[in-house]
């Protein structure tokens, strides 16, 4: 719209000046054809009286030519414009043949007389001159032009069918036509993630359009990379009952990588997705944690023939404290970390994980595994920096 | 609102071209101008001042627009005219177009025509106007562009002759036609092309679509090419000017001088003039 502003003015002149060029072609034409219609009334009878006897070097010709043109010297112009002034006929041609000369056109008004009932046609030509009034031809054709250049600027612009589609798409949805088209005009301004989403969450229940368009229209949301979209996926379909909370998803896909243990709620928050796990896997997960945050995060899973009593201590503790099962703390004590448990609670939790976040989007959240050359068994830690990990 | 078919860019194109239409229509009606050409004068008659101190109009009506300007300024410079009347007006309709209304009416001072035409327009127009003086004597021809024409039967055999359809005509109609009877020609097996004018008559004669044409001496001198030409008739009466009874006698002369003077040159006539007498030089 403000590409098509920018050329009112130039179209307005061009407008100004193709209106003035047919304004001045048709005052002139109009007025040379009514006079035209005048002479063809007036004339023959008066030129055939005067001019019906004689040869022409001894006639009364250059007298006729005299009279006629002193009769024509000041024709008036009338209209519903002054377009034309000081208008004034010439004589071309007294006698000429038909055929010979031009007929009438442009400036030039042809009369044709005969003699009595004679079948011989005699033409005279006249030119016919008249002064332009232009201030008043210009500034007329002006207004005109600017009347059409308004009328065009003050008409809707066209929708491109896509938009009309989307429009009758929107209707056909039971939108009243008006806040139809009021969408559309806003849907037109977002880009193409923008307007996915829209067509997405237009029919979840519980969201007003007006509230949906204005959460879409966030600066944000337009500029989300593909990752963050499927957290934002994941985040709006979390809670599948009733209507998804809007500004807490788009706060999840903005937020950043980590990692935070609640551990009164047993819970993980993984890039802001509360997670509840299972007691147990629970506690692993965060002695890994907490084994990340204390250094390089590497524990060395045990030989299959000695586990690890020492190594289970802290997580003896940790388990006492916040309320692990009684039969999970006893097998601690009495067999010590062993592989085997250690692997099950991985892989429980990942489970766990990936049920929650799927199976692209849990891949930062799990453990890396290294394999140690002597031994031949894996090391495993969290694959997140310590700084991406909190406890609470 | 509109409604969405309207929307769409054909519709939007479409309704640019009506708002283009309409005002372009818009600017043709405003711009529409007329004419007012005035009433024109009459362009077959001549007027002059005499300058005097006389009133009123002196009216010609003459056959030829030839002599007309300049015998109606020679009547406009004589004394005489200039102390009856203010104007001369002078006009060369054709002869036709006379009515008896207007002799009756006496509308016209003078008229120049022959006693035939007036008499047969008016029988009884002697008692509103008199002849003045008459042209006679005056010669026609035929004119021939190749060789020289004979006035015998064989001669005239085949060959096209350009007549007028205006049967007053003394020197384009009744003369020739005569002449050709007198000669033992059959007319209706003659080749006679009839013109309107005098004009048309001529150009086709220059042309050669003719072979013979008849006219005074005055030909030579109009038409300026090289023509053969043998006598028809001598003592043709080649006008009469009659004027009305009811005139200051003063102008007599007046009148005689004027068409004296504007026709000596061209028209090889006697002139013959009962009332010379009267007048002084």
């Amino acid at each position: 719209m403000a590409r098509c502003k920018r050329w009112l003015p130039l179209a307005w002149c061009v407008l100004t000046a193709l209106l003035s060029g047919s304004a001045y072609w048709y005052a002139h034409a109009s007025f040379a054809d009514d006079l035209a219609r005048q002479f063809q009334q007036q004339l023959p009878q008066r030129l055939a009286l005067a001019l019906q006897n004689r040869l022409a070097n001894n006639g009364p010709h250059s007298w006729v030519i005299g009279q006629l043109e002193r009769d024509l010297a000041a024709l008036p112009a009338t209209g519903r414009l002054p377009l034309l002034r000081h208008c004034r006929a010439r004589v071309e041609q007294l006698i000429g043949e038909p055929g010979v000369s031009p007929s009438s056109g442009g400036d030039q008004i042809a009369v044709g007389w005969h003699i009595g009932d004679g079948e011989r046609q005699d033409r005279t030509l006249f030119s016919l001159k008249c002064d332009t009034n232009w201030p008043v031809l210009l500034a007329s054709q002006g207004v005109l032009a600017l009347l059409l250049v308004g009328c065009v600027w003050l008409w809707p612009a066209p929708l491109s069918s896509a938009r009309r589609l989307q429009i009758r798409t929107l209707s056909g949805a039971g939108i009243a036509p008006q806040l139809a088209r009021r969408l559309s005009a806003r849907l037109e301004q977002f880009n193409p993630l923008q307007r996915d989403l829209f067509a997405r969450l237009r029919d979840q229940l519980g969201l007003s359009m007006e509230s949906l368009l204005n959460w879409l229209a966030k600066p944000e949301l337009a500029t989300l990379d593909p990752q963050q979209i499927l957290w934002l996926d994941l985040a709006l379909h979390k809670g599948i009952e009733g209507p998804p909370d809007l500004d807490r998803a788009l706060a999840v896909a903005l937020a950043p990588a980590y990692l935070q243990f609640e551990c009164e709620q047993l819970q993980v928050i993984a890039h802001g997705i509360p997670i509840t796990l299972s007691k147990t896997p629970f506690f692993y997960f965060l002695w890994y944690a907490r084994r990340r945050l204390a250094g390089d995060g590497w524990y060395l899973n045990p030989p299959t023939s000695r586990p690890d009593r020492d190594g289970a201590e802290p997580l003896i503790t940790l388990m006492e404290e916040l309320g692990g099962h009684n039969k999970s703390i006893n097998d601690l004590r009495e067999h010590g970390l062993r592989a085997k448990t250690l692997d099950q609670n991985r892989n429980k939790i990942r489970d766990e994980l990936v049920s929650a976040l799927g199976e692209v989007l849990v891949e930062p959240y799990l453990f890396e595994s290294r394999r140690d050359m002597k031994s031949g068994r894996y090391s495993y830690r969290l694959a997140l920096s310590a700084d991406q990990i909190q406890i609470h | 609102m509109l409604p969405l078919f309207l929307t769409s860019h054909k519709a939007y194109f479409g309704m640019l071209a009506v708002f283009l239409a309409a005002v372009l229509a818009m600017c043709l009606w405003l711009s529409k101008q007329q004419a007012t050409l005035p009433l024109l004068g009459d362009y077959h008659i001549y007027h002059c001042e005499t300058g005097g101190s006389g009133q009123g109009s002196f009216n010609l009506l003459t056959v030829s627009s030839i002599f007309a300007r300049e015998i109606a300024d020679n009547l406009c410079r004589a004394p005489a005219m200039a102390e009856q009347y203010k104007t001369i007006s002078i006009s060369w309709k054709p002869r036709q177009q006379l009515t008896a209304e207007e002799v009756l009416n006496e509308d016209y001072d003078l008229i120049w025509n022959r006693e035939h035409s007036l008499h047969g327009l008016v029988p009884e127009y002697s008692r509103y106007y008199e002849p003045l003086l008459r042209y006679d004597q005056y010669k026609v021809f035929w004119f021939s562009r190749n060789g020289q024409p004979q006035l015998t039967r064989e001669y005239f055999r085949g060959k096209k002759i350009g007549l007028l359809n205006d049967r007053l005509s003394h020197t384009f109609h009744l003369l020739p036609l005569a002449s050709l009877k007198q000669l033992g020609v059959d007319i209706s097996r003659q080749p006679l092309v009839y013109f309107d004018d005098a004009n048309s008559l001529y150009r086709a004669f220059a042309r050669g679509d003719l072979d013979l044409v008849s006219g005074g001496l005055f030909l030579e001198q109009d038409l300026d090419i090289p023509l053969q030409r043998i006598l028809m008739a001598d003592n043709v009466v080649a006008a009469t000017l009659f004027v009305r009874k009811a005139r200051a006698a003063e102008i007599d002369c007046a009148i005689a001088q004027a068409f004296d003077d504007a026709t000596t040159d061209y028209f090889s006539a006697h002139r013959d003039f009962p009332g010379a007498a009267h007048c002084r030089g």
